[in-house]
């Protein structure tokens, strides 16, 4: 139902009774104003009542019964009725006192006074005065039938006010209501109801419907964001896993043919295997580009980073002939701090062994790589080449091979994991020569939910 | 293992494949199949041997760095260089395979593919490469198309039908057999060469090609789907 239609029921209602309940009290009080009368004019004529005892014996009712007001006489055990009175039968003449009585239709209202020594001394008779009620009641009635009738009309009045008013008041609310049925056909993601609408509490709900809008907004962006970027990972990944399967299985088949000979049949063989190695490490590296980046905040837990950083070199460095030296700066507290310990250390283990492998310098002098811990940011320089300005962006992103080939996901994935942690991955270059990569494992936050 | 064939032997196949392991293992495997296989890195220089000599047939990775497998079937068939290219994706989406057809390509394998199916595709795309699919008959009517199958142009209540090789061969095959519901394996054998079991869906491909082309013309539904068989052209 309406609210306009509810404030004007209401008001009905609520008119109705308050007529109701006056008009009761007020009837009430009309009905004894009028029966008050007619009892005073039945006490004026107690005085008539010996008089008429006397002569009552001698009385024709016929005679009198156009002259004089309804009367009757309790006198020697016998009754004599004279003057107007009902023709049904009125109850025994008992005591005296009021008495209210109905008889031919109508109320009948009785005044018995006892007269004494009426017409001799010693008698003892008791009179009895009657006075309809009809014309009393019937007046009653009249305005009874007029108050109901301007009781209703005055009740209607009052809801159709009601809900005029109503209307009136609830029309901010109306107009809220039409902006937010205009949600179904409009974007959910930009489209608002206005702020004001002239009411506090209604700009309230509008208020915090546009709050929960935005958030609505927000969270279908971060899924649409997350889904896009799962799809590209998915499609990446499968390009990147497709393409050893393919070489080996070309190579195999080659294998099999009966024209190939053993030289040539040892070297598919060879590339076989290889390709397959080359499909494992893609898969474990694209199983850790995943973890970087729907990284769950659980994984996150107090770490020592400088054996941290000890520990991912050490497992680098037994491949290469490259000389690392570990420098752990002061700013660098004993206090452990809140990392995601695999990533972390498959990131800077990624980054070493890329200055092991790509960081050689080209001629002349050995290869050196220094690993510097400062606080929670981890520097890897070597004395290698470098890498050209232009392809440093590149060089984090995924599949994105340097010209020393590789899985092309080493450097995505430590780029990844330091996003994980609220930091970064950045690419310069070394002083006078070389590359010096960058990682800020910013701060204990929770790792965002979309990242990269 | 497939037998190379002496009616292929001499068939120049030309692989373009920027993956090396893959472009090697390729050209070594179909050289064993008994194709005259060259192997370059990248669209461009793909271009430059086409021009230098006109390959029997193309393989070309879809995705090439720089000018991709698409752009380079585009780019052939915009020079009217009408041979065979079959396309190479690594990638799931469908939209990259579709991409290829709708550029003119004749069909596509999903990596890792074996190479005995790749071998028989090629030599099937060769066989429909040398030979017309249909009978004797010259030009064909069913309704309101028109196909003149000698100069490989069609018509559609006198409005030019512009269609790939494959298209042609595919709405050519359907024309001549109004009527009759034809299954894929059939289409495929009929219009592709493919006598043999291949798991593509290039037939629906290439049916729904013809169906938006000929609406394109206003012309009237004429190819239905028969669900569970296949396809049917009907005249009337």
């Amino acid at each position: 139902m309406r609210l306009s239609t509810r404030t004007g029921i209401a008001a009905f209602a609520a008119t109705s009774v308050a007529l109701l309940i006056s008009g009761l009290v007020f009837q009430a009080q009309f009905g004894r104003v009028l029966q008050a009368r007619v009892d005073d004019q039945l006490e004026s004529r107690a005085d008539t009542a010996p008089i008429l005892v006397a002569i009552a014996d001698r009385l024709e009712r016929s005679e009198l019964s156009g002259t004089v007001e309804g009367t009757r006489v309790l006198a020697d055990g016998r009754t004599i009725e004279f003057g107007l009175l009902p023709d049904d039968s009125l109850p025994a003449i008992s005591a005296p006192g009021w008495e209210t009585v109905s008889a031919d239709g109508e109320r009948w209202r009785l005044l018995t006074i006892e007269v004494l020594d009426v017409p001799r001394p010693g008698d003892r008779a008791l009179a009895q005065l009657a006075a309809p009620l009809g014309d009393v009641d019937s007046q009653a009635r009249a305005l009874r039938r007029r108050a109901a009738m301007v009781g209703l009309l005055v009740a209607l009045a009052a809801g159709l006010g009601g809900y005029l008013l109503g209307r009136i008041a609830t029309r901010p609310l109306t107009a809220l209501r039409n902006d937010a049925d205009r949600l179904d056909d409009a974007d959910p993601t930009t489209w608002r109801v206005a702020r004001v609408y002239g009411s506090p509490e209604i700009d309230d709900v509008a208020s915090t419907l546009n709050h929960n809008l935005e958030r609505l907004a927000d969270e279908t962006e971060r899924r649409g964001a997350a889904l896009g970027a799962a799809r590209a990972f998915a499609a990446s990944a499968a390009h990147e896993l497709r393409t050893p399967l393919q070489s080996a299985m070309t190579n195999l088949d080659i294998a099999r043919n009966q024209q190939v000979d053993p030289t040539m049949r040892a070297e598919v063989q060879a590339i076989t295997h290889e390709q397959l190695q080359r499909l494992a490490s893609s898969l474990a590296a694209v199983k850790a580009l995943a973890d970087a980046e729907f990284a769950d905040p659980a994984w996150f837990e107090p770490t020592d980073i400088a054996d941290l950083v000890d520990a991912a070199v050490a497992g680098e460095i037994r491949r290469s002939d490259v000389t690392v030296e570990i420098v752990i700066l002061p700013t660098t507290t004993s206090e452990p701090i809140n990392l995601w310990r695999d990533g972390a250390r498959l990131a800077i283990g990624n980054v070493v062994r890329n200055a092991l492998l790509h960081g050689r310098p080209l001629v002349g002098a050995a290869g050196h790589v220094t690993v510097t811990v400062d606080g929670r940011r981890v520097t890897v320089e070597d004395n290698g080449p470098g890498i050209p300005l232009a392809d440093r962006d590149r060089m984090l992103r995924r599949f994105e091979r340097g010209p020393g080939g590789g899985s092309g996901l080493g450097l995505a994935i430590a780029h990844q994991v330091a996003v994980a942690h609220g930091g970064s991955a950045t690419i310069t270059s070394n002083d006078p020569t070389g590359t010096r990569v960058v990682l800020t494992f910013a701060h204990d936050a929770e790792p965002p939910l979309i990242t990269g | 293992m497939a037998i190379p064939d002496s009616s292929s032997s001499t068939a120049y196949v030309l692989v373009t494949e920027d993956d090396e392991s893959v472009r090697v293992a390729l050209q070594r495997g179909l050289t064993l199949h008994g194709f005259n296989v060259e192997a370059v890195a990248d669209a461009e220089q793909a271009i430059q041997r086409i021009g230098r000599r006109r390959p029997d047939v193309l393989v070309a990775d879809v995705g090439l760095p720089g000018i991709s497998g698409i752009d380079l079937c585009g780019r052939l068939r915009a020079l009217d260089i009408d041979l065979p290219i079959l396309i190479l994706s690594a990638r799931d989406q469908v939209t990259d395979r579709i991409a290829g057809l709708a550029a003119g390509a004749d069909d596509y394998l999903v990596k890792p593919f074996d190479l005995d199916e790749l071998s028989l595709r090629l030599r099937a795309l060769l066989r429909r490469a040398r030979t017309s699919p249909h009978g004797a008959t010259s030009t064909l009517t069913a309704g309101p198309l028109w196909i003149d199958i000698d100069r490989r142009v069609a018509h559609v209540d006198g409005k030019s039908l512009a269609l790939s090789r494959r298209e042609f061969d595919l709405l050519a095959t359907l024309a001549s057999n109004p009527g009759i519901v034809l299954s894929r394996i059939r289409l495929l054998e009929i219009v592709w060469g493919y006598d043999f079991e291949v798991d593509t869906n290039v037939v629906d491909v290439f049916v729904g090609y013809l169906r938006r082309k000929l609406e394109a013309l206003e012309a009237p539904a004429m190819i239905e789907t028969v669900r569970g068989v296949g396809f049917v052209l009907r005249a009337s």
